[in-house]
């Protein structure tokens, strides 16, 4: 790496950062290259029921499911759907997060009480019973799912970037500017923003794992794209078609670890990563 | 000519535990090229007044009375749109604290640039860059530095910095607020050359605000002497510095040490300055005078010409 001290050899040097980082580039290398070397076809099902719940061989390296198809290119599929949906509800979250805290931390007045009063209200619903209602009354498509998870988990963000812009505001030059008739928005965009900047990347980093294992809990209870198979959705079909019971430990196993190794990545990574970007938790 | 002539301002801060009268009618004029020193101790109104004139007060304070005529021009009718085209273009304040007055993500090149974008809509960004390069040099800085993060730059550079940014627009009058403050006393000396140079070269008014008479008496033409949000002395400096007439300003030229003659002890100023919410009548100064009189216990003394361009607050005087 270039530069001494940029964030990432920073995280290189710390062994959590470290195990994430090896953890993730493996997921990443899987989701991208993956698919490409095995494709994947999830409506190309067993033509006879042999088949079915094969255990794993040379032909099918991780086995077939309980419809034939290959376990080991359904994962690698599923890496990318499972990627793919953490890090588009991240997206809105973060968006949405950033914005409402940096308005209702810059601003004293009635607007900012209402912004967080409503994310009170998120925050006190419990997300996972309103994730599950929602998705269940828009339907199973991997776009609802994005939607519905990033909608519901801005919150946190929306507090950790409302409390930083609550001391930034503050700050003289802040002040100054503002007296140099810079525009609200100016001030907020422009200089309140950069200085959130550092947080909001640590935030994202541990949204992420959030909203992969959310996108996972839904698709396991059967909320899932029926067509985007994603590791939940493996899971799911796993448990729905007994396959524990008849010791296709194939099925269950590999979609399990999967979910296991992606969001403990990102965790370990995001801990870290907000141990580099606050230096008020750094170990001494 | 005169430039600014400020008439019997008088500003109020609302506060929890009642309005603060922070300025009480205060009467202050300068002539253009001249430089006005504002001297007094912490709280005495010193930086309401000069911010006042560009109306950069917080918003708890407001204006209660008088008028600012700044340039033939009465600032206190205008609306907030048509100062917005004063300050900085015509009208700059070097502000307080240059440690904490720049934005430490953003590269100091920029932060000059900035009042220039924000004053001047039709000046290009490539244009910004360039006047912002040419008046780096100009307070002693390379252009090269232009890309340069405020953590890189030294305090006395930052305040060079803050003074190259008070200059972006070109105005005809800066006020400088504490601009050496928190300096060492080598590095106070450049910027009090450079400021001087700034003045001549550009051809500046200034109002320097200072707790420190070394710096002023070094600098000023003119000089006031605030306590307790009104002025009590006012004048050429040179006079006011060699004959002070007010007990306030006697007793604060006691306070520093004189580098030649005897070795004396500094005396400083007994007691603290009145509470400004809930103001006794009389002179503010009676509790920590010592040659008050009974009058000075009921009447408030007025600004009133002693001599040839010296003004004082005191009844000893009038």
């Amino acid at each position: 790496m270039k530069n001494k001290n940029s964030v990432l050899s920073q995280l290189w040097k710390d062994h959590m950062g470290k195990a994430g980082l090896i953890l993730l580039a493996i997921v990443f290398v899987m989701a991208i290259l993956g698919p490409m070397v095995f494709p994947f076809d999830s409506s190309q099902t067993a033509q006879s029921s042999s088949e079915i719940l094969n255990a794993p061989s040379v032909e099918h390296w991780l086995g077939t499911d309980d419809m034939g198809r290959d376990v080991f290119r359904s994962l690698l599929f599923g890496a990318r759907i499972s990627l793919f949906v953490g890090l588009m509800a991240t997206l809105i979250s973060i968006i949405v997060g950033t914005i409402v805290g940096l308005v209702s931390g810059y601003y004293r007045s009635i607007i900012s009480v209402i912004l967080m009063r409503i994310t009170d209200v998120f925050l006190a619903i419990p997300v996972l019973p309103l994730i599950i209602v929602l998705a269940a009354v828009f339907g199973q498509s991997i776009f609802i799912t994005i939607m519905v998870i990033g909608l519901t988990s801005w919150p946190s963000t929306a507090r950790i970037v409302r409390s930083q812009v609550l001391s930034i505001r503050e700050r003289m030059y802040i002040e100054r500017i503002k007296n140099l008739g810079a525009s609200d928005f100016r001030l907020m965009f422009r200089h309140v923003f950069p200085n959130v900047l550092p947080l909001i990347y640590a935030n994202t980093v541990l949204v992420i794992a959030g909203s992969i294992l959310s996108e996972a809990t839904l698709a396991f209870l059967g909320l899932g794209d029926p067509v985007n198979v994603s590791w939940g959705t493996m899971l799911h079909y796993a448990f729905v078609s007994g396959a524990m019971g008849r010791g296709a430990w194939w099925y269950i196993i590999p979609p399990g670890v999967g979910i296991l190794v992606i969001v403990l990545g990102f965790t370990l990574a995001g801990h870290c990563l907000d141990e580099i970007t606050n230096p008020k938790l750094r170990r001494v | 000519m005169s430039i600014l002539q400020v008439k019997d301002l008088s500003i109020e801060f609302s506060t929890r535990n009642g309005g603060v009268k922070a300025v009480r009618g205060v009467d202050l004029w300068m002539n253009k090229g001249e430089l006005l020193g504002i001297a007094g101790e912490s709280g005495c109104g010193k930086t309401t007044t000069a911010l006042s004139i560009p109306r950069l007060l917080p918003n708890n304070a407001t204006i209660t009375g008088g008028s600012v005529v700044f340039d033939g021009q009465d600032l206190s009718k205008l609306s907030e749109a048509e100062m917005e085209s004063i300050r900085w273009k015509e009208i700059s304040v070097i502000f307080q604290g240059a440690m904490n007055a720049l934005n430490p993500l953003r590269t100091v090149g920029h932060q000059i640039a900035e009042p220039i974008l924000l004053h001047e809509p039709g000046v290009s960004k490539k244009e910004a860059e360039e006047r912002a390069k040419a008046l780096l040099e100009e307070v002693g800085i390379a252009a090269s530095r232009y890309t340069n993060y405020p953590h890189e730059f030294s305090g006395g550079m930052r305040q060079r910095v803050m003074i190259a940014m008070s200059l972006a627009c070109n105005p005809k009058l800066v006020i400088a607020d504490e601009p050496v403050t928190a300096l060492d006393v080598m590095i106070q000396a450049q910027i009090l050359d450079l400021l001087r140079k700034m003045k001549r070269e550009h051809d500046l008014s200034m109002i320097m605000i200072s707790h420190d008479l070394s710096v002023l008496s070094e600098l000023c033409d003119k000089i006031a002497i605030m306590y307790a949000g009104k002025i009590v002395e006012f004048g050429d400096a040179r006079e006011v510095f060699t004959k002070p007439r007010h007990p306030y300003t006697i007793r604060l030229m006691k306070s520093y040490p004189n580098i030649y003659g005897e070795k004396t002890f500094v005396s400083g100023i007994p007691g603290y300055p009145p509470n400004l919410i809930h103001l006794e009548p009389g002179c503010p100064f009676v509790d920590r005078c010592e040659v008050c009189m009974e009058e000075c216990r009921h009447r408030e003394p007025v600004l009133s010409e002693i001599d040839d361009d010296h003004y004082c607050a005191c009844v000893r005087g009038e």
